[in-house]
């Protein structure tokens, strides 16, 4: 009897006092010599992109939503879209049709419209080849196609929602282009200027700005931190489209990068196993998933796997990977690195 | 009695002389024997749905009277007497649903703590398990908010992803559970499209004091107690109080991570009832607390600088009160009115934390929400009974106002008011038959013109009639056919309506445009009870059934490049099925048997074509106990098997929730007189944690699929003891 009082005591003692148990606390997070860290600041809306430089640790940045093509100065004559301003910035081809054709917009299927690979390959870019006729030495002739380009939503933008493009040449540095909304029949001429010190020139159809330049020269900068359309599959459409996300594209010229999430620890990467890497000339090796939206605590969480290397203009080898996303007062878009030279 | 033997206790007769409407209030002697002193004829009707017998007239004309009664109690353990569908009480065999009752004995047999406990064991109902949202119950393959779920027959609200979470119901108060499966929309109005769960609480039985104790703890830190006390302020008002506390730690599988597979909650209810009866009066009162503190831990995240994570505490408060009001007018008519006011927050507060130093401060204030339900419902029946037996009619309203806001539903949202009147004549033209049409008119609020002015509302039409049609011819004593068919009826909800969820992450939007969801239901059911000794009996009950809903409304994408979603109504819903149950008891042994097969068909209209989605389910359940007299204790076996579970992704492929087992033996028995009663056990023996599953989980665009689904938090070893110190 005395037993089962006993155990009734301690029973009824154990249901009354049980409570959450207190979370041990854990070490300081143990940081290797040699490792640097740095904050860059896009702002909780991404209104700006950051230009960043492993080498000096410097960084510079402009607004990502100011342009609307750009042109390369390489000869690779690439022109590129802005596919980070919006969720439906995007390009189709009209064939090769005259300015004063009319164009209907809506009569034109969803899978027509593009945008460019964020891998950087001209092949699957928006535009593609529009100057693929090499007429002498630096003297190329566009395809003659009129391409329409989706600046925004309808609702925002009324008539000057689409433009129509048709790429006429490059000559030397300069690009010539003819343009109209899509419901004028008369267009405008542009030169562009292209600068060998500079990755791209940015053209937009209808700011006050005209054409501009990037902040820094190409040979001054590894990687950016910006928006732009990254190819998902949308379980839910079963379909692969366009979304635009904020991460990583490296310098087209020279630097290379290499994800190697899931692939090895960030410690255990040396600069034997990062002179081992095959780099492949891929601009989101980086990209965007770094990050994940946590559904549970609603707010972006860091893949504790992260880990990433580059190799910069000058052949030097920094490994590096994301810790943070927010600032010290928990604002979205301050993403923070990690980074240490390969030595 | 069933055994043959006789009353124990004295029974209270209430006894009318019809010439000159004369009541006698006697009750009988120790041995069974009542002495009534009147004149003029009487008769004696013994009525077992009833607390009171009617005496009407025998042919004795001598001024002091002595007859013989022989009461027969009801079999209550064969055919338990019910009150849910119908406003009289009536046994299972009387009733025209076929209506399933789960009592008291089985409830504890089980060692239940909350109705997942027990529902987990019902073969035709299967849970869905989230570790933040909690258990949602499934019926006939239909859920969510078209599952209703009363209390006393009062709606409980508070549902999160149209579900009310069944884990968060103690069974320390509870008597029994009625269930009835297929739409209650003429009794019960909306949400009652799959079904009803109706929790029946103990009643306050007026006697001298009571108190008792029960308490339960298991190996993965399950910690209950609760404690009861039922006495009397005087002979007419007993009272009874139940509080309680159940304390789960948390359990994870996986060390590596901060985030816990099943989250630590700590659940306080309080639970006051009293009735008052008075002559043809009687009035109940009661109030039900239920609070509830759920934490989640986000993983640990490291800057470099510190580590840190997130809190999230998930605080949920329930208070649900009614007045219930009993008027017997005279042996025919009687009057019941229930009244009710509740109310539900769900507030979450999150916080961040410094896992280095065990600074915690609040986090962002978007990350902070309380959500608000109000609920007001008042429900009146008159009961007439012919006194020829032949109809029952019970004419009633039921008044429903429903108001809810949050940081993601508008304040300004007018809420939902649903006035409605209903009538069920219930038929006999013989002794064999049973034919009950009802009919519901509804006044909705946003579904036709509002009754009271100050609330707006589209007005886009009356919503439909809803008529039923039940069934009933006893072949025998032993067995009884139904068959019966129920439209169902439910509005959309209020998060529905007016939801508005706009993040980074998240674009979800209301639907204010939405129409009702309206269903038919088919049920065909056989079932047989047959008492064959004084400890024995068995009962088998077969049922089929068939579902056919309209306007299922969904949570569906609208546009992928904005990740634009809303509740919109698609298609059709089909669910067909079987439910099988056997059961036989003798002295010694218990042993029964249920299986369930359903099938669903879902039909969604695409562009040019109907995409048609089906899937099979099925669950089985087998139940054994032995009882050792002697010893006053009994081993109970209890073994389920849920089948593959199939559905559809978001993506339209096919997803399959793996099969399990789960088996418990749990041995009870009574001490020291009856006054201790203890159980231990183990329960999912075979540790049954989780299944496979290929299905998509998440709302982000870039979660990756799921590959398992939580089942339990794996094997319980437990011990619960129970207390009668007065």
């Amino acid at each position: 009897m005395k037993f089962i009082f006993a155990s009734i005591l301690f029973i009824t003692t154990s249901c009354f006092i049980s409570c959450e148990k207190p979370e041990p606390l854990y070490p300081a997070p143990i940081i290797s010599a040699g490792t640097v860290t740095q904050q860059l600041e896009m702002g909780s809306s991404y209104g700006t992109q950051v230009y960043f430089d492993f080498e000096t640790g410097t960084f510079a940045s402009n607004s990502p939503y100011t342009w609307d093509i750009a042109f390369s100065s390489s000869a690779e004559n690439k022109i590129i879209i802005n596919g980070g301003k919006n969720g439906v910035f995007s390009a189709c081809s009209l064939g090769k049709i005259s300015f004063s054709d009319l164009v209907d917009p809506s009569t034109i299927e969803k899978d027509e419209w593009k945008h460019d690979n964020p891998s950087g390959d001209i092949d699957s870019s928006a535009l593609g080849h529009s100057l693929n006729r090499k007429i002498s030495g630096n003297y190329w002739e566009g395809d003659s196609c009129m391409y329409l380009i989706k600046l925004g939503e309808e609702m925002d933008l009324g008539d000057k929602t689409f433009v129509k493009l048709r790429v006429i040449n490059r000559n030397g540095a300069n690009y010539l282009i003819e343009w109209s909304y899509w419901k004028d029949q008369m267009p405008k001429h542009s030169f562009i200027p292209t600068y060998e010190e500079k990755n791209f020139t940015y053209f937009c159809f209808d700011c006050s700005q005209g054409i501009l330049n990037e902040p820094i020269d190409k040979d001054e900068w590894d990687i950016l931190l910006t928006r732009y359309k990254e190819e998902i599959y949308y379980a839910q459409v079963n379909q692969t489209e366009g979304y635009t996300v904020t991460g990583v594209l490296s310098n087209p010229t020279n630097t290379k990068t290499m994800n190697l999430t899931n692939v090895i620890e960030y410690d255990d990467i040396d600069l034997n196993y990062a002179k081992g890497i095959v780099f492949n000339n891929h601009l989101n090796n980086i990209g965007y998933d770094w990050k994940n939206f946590s559904i549970q605590a609603n707010k972006y969480t860091i893949n504790p796997k992260n880990a990433y290397i580059i190799k910069s203009r000058r052949g030097l080898f920094y490994k590096m990977k994301f810790v943070d996303f927010y600032n010290d007062k928990d604002q979205t878009g301050y993403p923070k690195m990690a980074y240490q030279l390969l030595q | 009695m069933p055994d043959g033997s006789k009353p124990n206790i004295p029974i209270s007769i209430s006894a009318n002389v019809i010439e000159s409407d004369k009541r006698i209030l006697t009750k009988t002697d120790k041995t069974g024997y009542l002495s009534l002193d009147c004149a003029g004829p009487i008769k004696l009707i013994v009525d077992p749905g009833s607390d009171t017998i009617d005496v009407h007239e025998q042919g004795f004309g001598t001024s002091q009277i002595k007859i013989d009664i022989h009461l027969v109690s009801h079999d209550q353990e064969l055919d338990p007497i019910t009150i849910t569908g119908t406003f009289f009480r009536k046994s299972i065999s009387s009733n025209p649903y076929n209506i399933r009752v789960i009592g008291k004995k089985k409830i504890t047999s089980m060692a239940a703590q909350n109705l997942s406990d027990v529902l987990q064991n019902e073969s035709n109902i299967q849970l869905g398990q989230d570790a933040v949202i909690g258990t949602s119950a499934i019926m006939q393959g239909i859920g969510g908010n078209d599952i209703k779920i009363l209390l006393n027959g009062i709606p409980i609200i508070g549902r999160i992803g149209g579900n009310i979470d069944v884990s968060q119901i103690p069974m320390s108060n509870v008597e029994r559970i009625e269930i009835i499966e297929g739409p209650m929309s003429v009794i019960y109005g909306s949400d009652a499209l799959g079904g009803i769960i109706n929790i029946i609480t103990k009643e306050p039985l007026g006697k001298s004091l009571q108190l008792k104790v029960n308490s339960y703890a298991d190996n993965i830190e399950n910690y209950n107690v609760n404690a009861s006390v039922q006495t009397r302020i005087n002979k007419s008002l007993p009272i009874s109080l139940n509080v309680g506390r159940q304390f789960f730690r948390g359990k994870d599988f996986d060390n590596a991570t901060r985030t816990l597979d099943w989250k630590p909650k700590e659940k306080i209810f309080a639970d006051f009832n009293t009735i008052y009866k008075h002559k043809n009066i009687s009035f109940r009162l009661g109030s039900n607390f239920f609070t509830e503190e759920l934490t989640d831990r986000s993983n640990a995240e490291n800057n470099l600088i510190t580590y840190f994570g997130y809190n999230s505490k998930y605080y949920t408060y329930r208070w649900d009160n009614q007045i219930q009001l009993n008027l017997k007018f005279n042996n025919y008519s009687q009057f019941q009115w229930q009244n009710a006011f509740n109310i539900y927050t769900r507030r979450k507060s999150t916080t961040k934390r410094n896992l280095v130093t065990g600074e915690e401060n609040a986090f962002r204030p978007q990350d902070q929400d309380t959500t608000n339900f109000r609920l007001i419902n008042s429900r009146g029946v008159y009961l007439y009974k012919a006194p020829s037996r032949k109809m029952d009619l019970n004419i009633g309203f039921d008044f429903t106002h429903e108001i809810g806001n949050g940081k993601r539903i508008p304040v300004s949202n007018p809420g939902i008011t649903d006035f409605a009147a209903f009538a069920t004549f219930d038929l006999h033209p013989s002794s064999q038959w049973d034919i009950q049409p009802s009919l519901r008119v509804v006044n909705n609020s946003r579904y036709g013109s509002s009754i009271i002015k100050d609330y707006g509302g589209t007005a886009k039409g009356f919503a439909p009639l809803i008529p039923s049609l039940q069934l009933k011819y006893k072949l025998s004593k032993h067995l009884v056919f139904r068959g019966s068919y129920s439209k169902g009826y439910r509005a959309p909800s209020i998060k529905e309506l007016f939801f508005n969820f706009v993040d980074i992450q998240h674009n979800v939007h209301g639907n204010e445009n939405l129409d009702p969801e309206t269903s038919d239901n088919f049920i065909i059911s056989a079932d047989y009870r047959h008492r064959l000794s004084a400890h024995s009996f068995t009962n088998f009950n077969f049922s089929i059934f068939n579902n056919n809903i309209r306007n299922k409304i969904t949570l569906g994408l609208q546009d992928a490049l904005t990740n634009y979603y809303t509740y919109i109504n698609v298609g059709r819903f089909r669910s067909q099925g079987l439910n099988v149950k056997f059961g036989f008891k003798s002295k010694q042994m218990n042993y029964s048997f249920s299986s369930t097969l359903i099938s669903v068909v879902d039909e969604i209209p695409q562009e040019d074509s109907v995409l048609h989605q089906n899937y099979l389910n099925g669950q089985v359940a087998f139940n054994v106990t032995r009882k050792f007299i002697k010893k006053n204790t009994a081993l109970n076996v209890i073994t389920r098997y849920t089948s593959p579970t199939f559905g559809y992704n978001e993506d339209l492929t096919r997803y399959k929730i793996g099969g399990f087992y789960l088996v418990d033996a749990i041995y009870s028995g009574k001490l020291y007189k009856q006054k201790i009663g203890y159980q231990f056990g183990i329960k999912n023996i075979l540790g049954i944690t989780s299944v496979n599953s290929n299905r998509s989980q998440g709302n982000s665009t870039h979660a990756p699929a799921g590959n398992s689904v939580l089942v339990s938090p794996g094997r319980l070893f437990f011990l619960s003891l129970n207390l009668n110190l007065f």
